[in-house]
């Protein structure tokens, strides 16, 4: 299973360079980072059941989970998935952003697949909140996901949605950070230091669960087993990623995370990647 | 006039409840100020608070429509103001079905001239109790976002 996941992220990665190269859309290195997560999500099985229960042809089921991308920037990598599970055309991913087109640059609720809107950064998380407490209101089991950037832990909001997420016992709720350790074009410790993001969810209640590599399957679905397993707390899956994964010249470099790529650069990598 | 409108909501919250299932109340903190306590004692598990953080209580109830809750927030003008981003895209621009009612606006809160520029909101400025009710019933059974702004001339 670990090898299909490994060939389903690379198709992904393909599908989104190759989106945002069409679109000349911004984010490279935000959108490879967060693609092992999730793939974690989307393909993963534990206990011979997919991690995230969905069904493409009932949208809106009461069984269903729910997924909020709060890192809305990386959009595109999510499409590529949503388009690969027939949410929608795979077509649509040629004119993401296009005035009249399904795909906005950022989730938005009408699209089929995507829960709620995001408009920008810190809100996702709080979102999230809302659909666990619905959910606890309801009496109903489904889980909630939420994928946070790190660069947003710097917004006031998601610690006003952490602390109310331990206030109301959330184990329905599981969030991830995809620690790629870069925001914008510069590294997060030089704008404004985030310092232990585990120490700081601890702090305010949450199971914080570390994921050293966030591109291996194996430690990502370990991680979120173990989150399931969280007893009236929020858990937490740190995950540490490489932003721009996967493209060798631009990994972890400040000056492709929200850049794009040059025809050359795009067809080198697109030559590697689909060798994988 | 904010007192006895006060002390309509909290007839009108508990006969909302009872007759909208969906509804769930949000609110900061202050019960009693916000006409809450009857609503609170009856329905605590529809009822939720979020203390200061206005900005997590506006997004998070973009949440609770999700699973087709109808999130009605009672909130201070200040807190309106303070999350009008969070308002605007969490709640206006998908069109989600939140209301909100505002104690203490005045003509300094500056809370219209920010709601008035939102998309698909539309607003209610009741004068008493009974035209709060009306208003609220107008707004739970239209759907999409609604502002019920309490005027109080002593602020």
């Amino acid at each position: 299973m670990i090898e299909d996941l490994q060939k389903k992220a690379a198709q992904i990665r393909v599908d989104t360079l190759t989106a945002m190269q069409k679109n000349e859309l911004p984010y490279v290195g935000s959108s490879m980072s967060v693609i092992e997560i999730l793939v974690s999500l989307y393909y993963g099985e534990l206990f011979g059941k997919r991690v995230m229960n969905f069904d493409v042809m009932k949208p809106g089921s009461a069984e269903q989970d729910y997924f909020i991308l709060s890192k809305g920037q990386a959009a595109t990598s999510l499409y590529a998935i949503l388009a690969d599970l027939g949410f929608f055309e795979k077509a649509e991913l040629d004119s993401i952003g296009d005035e009249g087109s399904l795909l906005k640059e950022r989730p938005y609720n009408r699209v089929p697949g995507i829960t709620a809107t995001i408009n920008s950064y810190g809100q996702g998380l709080s979102i999230a909140l809302g659909i666990a407490l619905g959910l606890k209101v309801d009496r109903a089991n489904n889980k909630v996901f939420a994928v946070l950037g790190d660069g947003e832990l710097q917004n006031g909001q998601i610690w006003e949605a952490a602390m109310a997420a331990s206030h109301y016992n959330l184990d329905n709720l599981i969030a991830v950070v995809d620690n790629n350790k870069i925001q914008s074009s510069e590294l997060i410790s030089g704008v404004m230091d985030i310092g232990s993001i585990q120490d700081k969810f601890e702090a305010f209640g949450w199971n914080v669960i570390k994921v050293w590599d966030g591109h291996n399957f194996d430690q990502l679905l370990d991680a979120i087993e173990r989150a399931f397993t969280s007893n009236r707390k929020p858990a937490l899956i740190w995950a540490q990623t490489v932003a721009s994964k996967g493209i060798d010249f631009a990994e972890g470099k400040e000056s492709y995370h929200r850049g794009l790529l040059s025809s050359g650069e795009y067809e080198d990598v697109l030559c590697k990647l689909n060798q994988l | 006039m904010t007192n006895d409108i006060v002390k309509s909501m909290e007839s009108i919250s508990i006969k909302l409840a009872k007759k909208f299932k969906n509804l769930v109340v949000l609110n900061s903190d202050s019960i009693s100020q916000y006409g809450l306590s009857q609503f609170s004692k009856f329905f605590d598990e529809r009822h939720f608070t979020f203390g200061l953080g206005y900005s997590n209580m506006i997004s998070a109830s973009a949440g609770f429509t999700v699973r087709g809750k109808i999130p009605l927030i009672v909130v201070d003008s200040d807190g309106v103001v303070g999350s009008i981003r969070q308002i605007h895209d969490n709640i206006c621009l998908p069109n989600l079905n939140v209301k909100i009612v505002a104690f203490n606006c005045s003509d300094d809160s500056y809370d219209f001239q920010a709601i008035k520029a939102l998309p698909n909101m539309k607003v209610y400025s009741p004068a008493h109790g009974e035209e709060l009710l009306e208003n609220l019933e107008e707004a739970l059974n239209a759907f999409g976002p609604c502002y019920i702004r309490i005027f109080d001339n002593s602020v």
